[in-house]
């Protein structure tokens, strides 16, 4: 769906370069989620993809074609929400996606459906400026999806939501991709990016360091151990056990018969973790 | 089609505004102020006040707007639908453009009765608030907030506006020729006397080649200082 390779882009008047060889590519019904902090390129990489930059070096090829040569049309194919809400704070829930569906000519998926996904179709006929930051958000994200994208960029999308809200919106982009869309997705949630990316990115100064499945990163980088807590004389105590041949392990087995357990966890690294270990850089 | 769909959001937008019903209550002002003056002066008042205030209203109300939806963070969202610039800047011409026509009508013909050469006045009223909604854009792009538009608004505007002075007898130049208040107080003057047919070529042919150097520079300005900026701070 996209192809990158060495894409490269400065921005008019600055001396660095803002992207220093992006290469990665998006498979067709896959979610890739961009990490990085604030200032990494996150924003300019998806600013270049929904075709607002376009003087960049390098190949950027989404739908088979060069971005470049990808005409009005191209909208048409793509959803896109911001972090920010972008509303019309004077229009109605429904109004407003009214309005941006007047402005496809592909066929749309109807606004009631959408605000309903969304667990705002009570509320739409009340104007945006009497929502509340998370219901403009939940409207701001569903917009997205109005045109039936193939391709859907989603920047943040649990920013500023109610932990119950923030699973509506991470079930829905679930959904999603079960339908087959293609999702690239920015973020600094750790959380957002494991639970719903097949692959990510951690992005830092322009250049991507790395990019796999979270769960294999978190395999590969974590300690191979089982930790094991337990009460021992009214205080907590803790060892940990090789993974490899836990089975056949005595003093992990004669552990759990005799003590009184209170956890056991395998010790895999925390995408955090992972991200301050090979960016050097925390993600705030 | 897509620029109908914008128009007609566009008019509800500044309805839900109340651009609308600020503009309704002056406009009866307006009339109000003619039908009690002596005729001629009226004429010679409602010519200027049609071309300072229903043409140029565009000019005043586009930074309104673009500062509001600036504030309101709409671009980052529009143009990331099929909707393209000049569709957009189109639009919004439309849109204060009818406004500006029908105001203008109204108050010509409900303060003196009919209107002389209603399709010259017509295209000046109409050339003239495309011209200054544009002129608006350029400078609406470039402020931050309402406040800063309105402090620099005068100074932008002077300049194009000069020929005034001729109209009120206080100074005479080619120059004025030049900038587009001439042509366009000849063709508003339409709703009154007969004007010759070297005036009305005059007054069409600058406002309009006006008109294209405008819709120029506020597409450019446009998508330097808004289009590329949309996303910014993410």
């Amino acid at each position: 769906m996209i192809k990158v390779k060495n894409l490269e882009f400065t921005y008019a008047g600055a001396g660095e370069k803002t992207l220093k060889g992006l290469d990665f590519e998006l498979g067709k019904g896959e979610v890739l989620g961009f990490l990085g902090p604030s200032g990494a390129g996150k924003s300019t990489t998806q600013k270049i993809l929904i075709g607002i930059l376009k003087d960049y070096k390098g190949q950027v090829k989404v739908f088979d074609k060069e971005l470049n040569s990808l005409g009005t049309d191209y909208y048409e194919k793509i959803g896109v929400s911001f972090e920010l809400p972008n509303l019309y704070s004077k229009f109605t829930a429904l109004e407003n996606l009214d309005f941006f569906r007047a402005l496809y000519s592909v066929s749309t998926e109807s606004p009631e459906k959408l605000l309903d996904m969304v667990g705002l179709l009570e509320s739409k006929n009340m104007r945006v400026s009497e929502f509340s930051k998370g219901m403009k958000m939940r409207l701001n994200f569903c917009r997205a999806f109005l045109n039936n994208p193939d391709l859907i960029f989603l920047d943040e999308p649990t920013s500023g939501l109610d932990p119950v809200n923030a699973k509506k919106i991470k079930d829905i982009i679930l959904e999603q991709k079960q339908r087959g869309k293609t999702i690239f997705l920015t973020t600094h949630n750790m959380n957002v990016a494991e639970d719903l990316c097949d692959r990510v990115a951690f992005i830092v100064n322009g250049e991507i360091k790395l990019i796999d499945s979270p769960r294999q990163l978190k395999l590969d980088r974590g300690k191979k151990v089982v930790r094991v807590e337990y009460q021992e004389q009214g205080k907590m105590e803790f060892k940990e056990f090789d993974i490899a041949e836990i089975g056949s392990n005595q003093q992990f087995a004669a552990l759990l018969r005799e003590k009184q357990i209170e956890t056991i966890h395998t010790q895999e690294a925390t995408l955090e973790d992972i991200f301050i270990q090979v960016t050097g850089r925390s993600l705030i | 089609m897509r620029i109908l769909q914008a128009v007609k959001y566009d008019i509800k937008f500044q309805f839900r505004h109340g651009f609308y019903y600020a503009y309704l209550l002056l406009t009866i002002l307006y009339i109000f102020a003619f039908r009690l003056m002596p005729i001629d002066a009226a004429r010679y008042a409602a010519t200027v006040i049609v071309f300072s205030d229903p043409a140029v209203m565009g000019f005043f109300f586009i930074g309104g707007i673009v500062l509001l939806e600036k504030g309101q963070n709409i671009y980052q969202s529009l143009f990331v639908t099929p909707l393209r610039v000049h569709e957009y800047l189109i639009a919004k011409a439309v849109s204060l453009t009818l406004l500006s026509t029908i105001t203008s009508f109204a108050i010509i013909v409900l303060s003196f009765g009919r209107v002389e050469n209603p399709l010259i006045f017509l295209l000046g009223v109409v050339f003239t608030s495309v011209l200054f909604t544009l002129i608006g854009f350029t400078l609406a792009v470039r402020c931050k907030n309402i406040n800063q538009y309105i402090i620099i608004s005068p100074l932008y505007t002077i300049i194009f506006m000069l020929p005034m002075l001729e109209y009120f007898g206080l100074t005479k130049s080619w120059l004025f020729n030049l900038l587009p208040a001439k042509p366009s107080l000849i063709l508003i003057k339409a709703a009154f006397y007969n004007i010759t047919f070297a005036d009305t070529a005059f007054g069409i042919i600058a406002l309009l080649i006006w008109c294209v150097i405008s819709y120029v520079w506020a597409k450019d300005w446009f998508y330097k200082y808004i289009v590329l900026r949309a996303g910014d701070g993410n």
